[in-house]
């Protein structure tokens, strides 16, 4: 009798506070599949839907209605605040991103993903706000640069070490400095070509760079043009395929595209590549 | 009334947890949010056409509109020309939007677009399904996590604080306690394991463990099962079961809150790990994850389900711990995946089969045991039992015969036997259950239904025998299911053996051997009455007490009474016509007797004790054909035959 008393109350009192941790792991759950369904899924079929958009403005207000009601522990708060930054950039709301971005106090935040999207949050939101506002004139030239800078800074300071969050932000880098030379470079003159080319050479050199030796040989695995199925190659190379390391392949099969972006808009600015980036 | 000490121990220990409670909670949450994935997409880039491009776009219009008359470019042919020639970006584009000359639409640069197009097209060897895929491949981890502190610090501090302040009413116990430590200390070490650390619901989980062991440290100090190894096996098969419960967290999370959990982390686990070594101690975990997984599952089903694994959660374990003590080395055989599949099916079978059933934890227990016992000797009926329906038509109908009048007669290893012999006869005849569900129940209903009311003189075998040689029967001839005859006839030749044997005239061993020969005697001639084979086994009584009985000693006994039985049974109706039913027994018994003086003298002249059951036969047989004089009113006749009989026998044998 004395045991089941005293067993029942431990009990009752355990269960009674258990409900945290089961929200903010259904939060996450549910806020990274509202991003990936909307960013990936999608649009293997079609663009972004409507419901896409509120389904991630949905999960904001999950998050803000848990931050209302939890107790306040800080590293919780700031780092919520940041995923509700990711879902707002999503969604289109940048002012809110904003908001949500600034409400995450960098002391609290405690892993080099948080810290460093808070740190290029602004370049970041900006970058999407330009893209998301369609065919309206480029910004200006110190404009972009300035960004860059900061850019730069943000990741000088955090300097992420996990290859898809670096390759993440030095693509974004590679994605500004890209639209800085389709919207204002002019190669009719010589000093522009001059200019033109190096500011391109110093950016495909930066985002080689963020790649090693043994990197480089799971991109050009990746790239390689897939073997006739059914033959011994085929068999080789789906072996060789099935041992790159998942957790990377985001950023592998980025590289070319970002180095062949990089080359294309060379041509189109009507310069040749000094060698194309990717054979 | 509760003693001041242990109330106070209770208000410590319901402090702590509470206070343990929200801290642990409050810390996992945090956990969650900064540790967890972040989907993070990448910017689409629309490719702003370049100034060369505008430039060449313009240029192309003007000298695609030279010299027309009106000039469709007009008053801005001047000033485009003017525009090409600076080369500024606002100019060129305002008039190439205004001539829609843009030398092609605008290209999307879209990473994660095409990243996901390539993963479709090539990685077919990528299950994207799989969420651990879609998140490796998609999401960004945290990273390193910069706080000095660890989560296992945290969490560590968090227990050794709450430790401490249950201690300062009680730091002999907590301190000093050897046993406590170990186990405080196996507790903090899944804390920290970054599996359990990522499960949905751990929260619950390490919460559950803590306070039974806290539970523990006040109740049962001094008895408490130490141990490292029932800890970390029951503690990694819940951290596995809820892998396998996926979605089903809030489920897994309810099964946590019966009863269940507590019985294994402190109850007859450790008695069914104490003789596993090492590996054994991880298949175990292994086999009871997915059983936990299983029972989860079953728990999300339905409310009734709910409620059944509140309250049979133990006994369900029970059995399975049970059956694992006794047949551990099948059931732990890695090369045997069908021993893990077994469990689980037996488990959803109970789940889904027995809950709305009249059935009690006692016989929940022994229907599961005796199931899984049967299962891990028989491996051919495990593979075919295994993901069948049956096998919850054959649960439902063991627990239906223990929940029945037969329950009492039924312990131990007859269940099992019972089981096996049902097993035995249903792998290769599966219809026979199909077509009537409750066809196990009703025949050892009519098997054993006279048995049950004799004495009990330790019948088990016999039972089981009766039961084995009787679906033996049915498997060889399915038609002797319908109708009971068989049965019923079957089982009054069993109660008339166990009555036999409780006067004496038979051993336990010789009855058992008996049953099987009559069983074979009653299914070769399913129009026999019951009470033919009854009659022989009178007879062989009584001659069992006569100067003959050591002719009949050893097996000679059980062959002759088959011998006798199968000529008896031929001839019973001749028989009849020629003898009144209350004086047949006592022919039979006189020609017996007789028959047996005279081999009597014979053995060791030409034939040995063996050959007597085949003469008896013979002697039957003669009998029964009218071929031997009547004993009473002719007896010169009647000896002068047997002898007959004896001697064209010894020619034979000759």
């Amino acid at each position: 009798m004395r045991r089941n008393w005293i067993v029942g109350a431990v009990a009752v009192l355990l269960l009674s506070a258990c409900v945290q941790t089961a929200t903010v792991r259904r939060i996450v759950e549910d806020s990274n599949r509202a991003v990936a369904e909307e960013a990936f899924l999608e649009r293997m079929d079609g663009p972004v839907t409507f419901d896409g958009k509120e389904a991630l403005l949905e999960r904001v207000r999950e998050i803000e209605a848990y931050l209302g009601r939890a107790p306040r522990r800080p590293r919780t708060t700031a780092a919520l605040r940041i995923r509700q930054g990711v879902l707002l950039v999503r969604a289109g709301e940048f002012a809110r991103a904003r908001m949500a971005f600034g409400e995450a106090q960098p002391a609290s935040l405690v892993t080099e993903r948080d810290r460093v999207l808070h740190a290029a949050s602004g370049v970041w939101v900006w970058w999407n706000e330009i893209e998301a506002a369609g065919d309206v004139p480029p910004p200006s030239r110190r404009s972009y640069e300035a960004k860059l800078r900061a850019l730069d800074r943000a990741l000088e300071r955090e300097a992420p070490r996990n290859l898809v969050l670096r390759e993440f932000f030095e693509g974004l880098r590679v994605q500004i400095v890209v639209d800085k030379l389709r919207a204002h470079a002019d190669p009719a003159s010589e000093a522009g070509r001059a200019a033109l080319l190096a500011e391109w050479k110093a950016a495909r050199s930066r985002y080689r760079s963020i790649f090693d030796e043994k990197d480089w040989r799971w991109i050009e695995l990746w790239a390689e043009k897939e073997p006739p199925p059914g033959t011994e190659a085929h068999d080789l190379w789906a072996e060789r395929i099935a041992e790159i390391p998942l957790e990377r392949l985001r950023a592998y099969d980025a590289a070319p595209r970002t180095l062949e972006l990089l080359d294309d808009t060379l041509e189109e600015l009507n310069l040749t590549p000094p060698e194309r980036s990717i054979p | 009334m509760i003693p001041y000490d242990v109330a106070g121990l209770a208000i410590s220990a319901a402090a702590a947890a509470l206070r343990l409670g929200r801290r642990l909670d409050e810390i996992l949450a945090e956990e969650a949010a900064v540790m967890g994935d972040l989907a993070l997409a990448k910017t689409r880039l629309r490719l702003r056409p370049t100034i060369p491009e505008l430039r060449r776009g313009l240029e192309r219009v003007l000298r695609e509109t030279e010299g027309r008359e009106p000039d469709p470019l007009g008053e801005d042919r001047p000033r485009i020309r003017r525009a090409v020639t600076r080369g500024k970006r606002p100019s060129l584009e305002k008039y190439s939007r205004r001539w829609g000359v843009y030398e092609r639409p605008a290209k999307v640069f879209d990473p994660d677009g095409d990243f996901a197009r390539t993963l479709r097209e090539r990685g077919s060897r990528l299950n994207l399904e799989d969420e651990d895929i879609r998140r490796l491949v998609y999401f960004v981890v945290a990273g390193e996590d910069q706080r000095e502190n660890s989560l296992a610090f945290r969490l560590t501090a968090v227990v050794v604080d709450v430790a401490a302040e249950f201690g300062a009413v009680n730091a002999a116990l907590v301190l000093r306690d050897p046993q406590a430590r170990d186990l405080v200390q196996t507790v903090l070490a899944n804390f920290a394991a970054p599996d359990l650390e990522e499960l949905p619901g751990s929260g619950a989980l390490l919460r559950h463990a803590l306070g039974t062991v806290l539970e523990g440290l006040v109740h049962r100090r001094g008895e408490l099962p130490v141990g490292g190894g029932v800890a970390r096996v029951a503690l990694g098969a819940l951290a596995r079961a809820r892998d396998l419960a996926g979605e089903d967290a809030d489920f897994f999370v309810g099964l946590l809150q019966g009863r269940g959990i507590r019985f294994v982390i402190r109850g007859a686990l450790d008695e069914a790990a104490a003789g596993l070594d090492a590996s054994e101690g991880d298949l175990l975990e292994a086999l009871l994850a997915s059983v936990l997984a299983e029972a989860s599952t079953a728990l999300a089903s339905s409310p009734d389900a709910a409620a059944f694994f509140r309250d049979h959660w133990n006994e369900l374990l029970g059995a399975l711990l049970e059956t694992l003590g006794t047949e551990g080395p099948r059931f732990l055989n890695e090369d045997s995946p069908l021993a893990q599949s077994a469990l689980t099916a037996v488990t959803a079978a109970l789940a889904e089969g027995l809950r709305t059933g009249p059935i009690t934890a006692g016989i929940l227990r022994d229907a599961g045991a005796a199931v899984l016992s049967a299962l891990a000797r028989d491996p051919e009926a495990l593979s075919r039992w295994v993901d069948s329906k049956g096998l919850g038509l054959l649960l439902t109908s063991v627990a239906e015969v223990l929940s029945g009048d037969l329950r009492d007669a039924f312990e131990g290893a007859s269940v099992e036997a019972y089981v096996r012999a049902v097993l035995g006869v249903l792998k290769d005849h599966p219809g026979l259950l199909v077509e009537e569900p409750g066809f196990p129940r009703r025949f050892v209903e009519e098997l054993l239904g006279e048995l049950a009311a004799s004495p009990d003189l330790g019948w088990e075998s016999l039972a089981t025998t009766l039961v084995e040689s009787a679906l033996s029967a049915v498997a060889r001839e399915p038609s002797l299911a319908a109708g009971g005859g068989f049965g019923r006839a079957a089982g009054r030749v069993a109660a008339r053996l166990a009555r036999l044997v409780d006067e004496g005239g038979f051993s336990r061993l010789t009855a058992t051997a008996l049953i099987e020969i009559l069983v074979d005697v009653l299914a070769e001639d399913p129009w026999v009455d019951a009470s033919l084979p009854a009659l022989v086994l009178d007879v062989f009584g009584d001659l069992l007490g006569g100067d003959e009985a050591s002719l009949l000693a050893g097996r000679v006994l059980p062959e002759s009474v088959e011998a006798v039985s199968r000529e008896f049974v031929v001839h019973a109706r001749a028989l009849a016509d020629r003898f009144a039913e209350d004086d047949l027994p006592l022919r039979l018994f006189e020609l017996l007797s007789e028959s047996l003086q005279r081999v009597e003298r014979q053995v060791g002249r030409g034939i040995g004790q063996g050959d007597v059951p085949e003469f008896l036969g013979r002697v039957v047989r003669a009998w029964g054909r009218g071929e031997l004089g009547h004993w009473r009113t002719d007896r010169g006749r009647f000896l002068e035959d047997l002898d007959g009989v004896v001697g064209d026998f010894l020619e034979e044998q000759a």
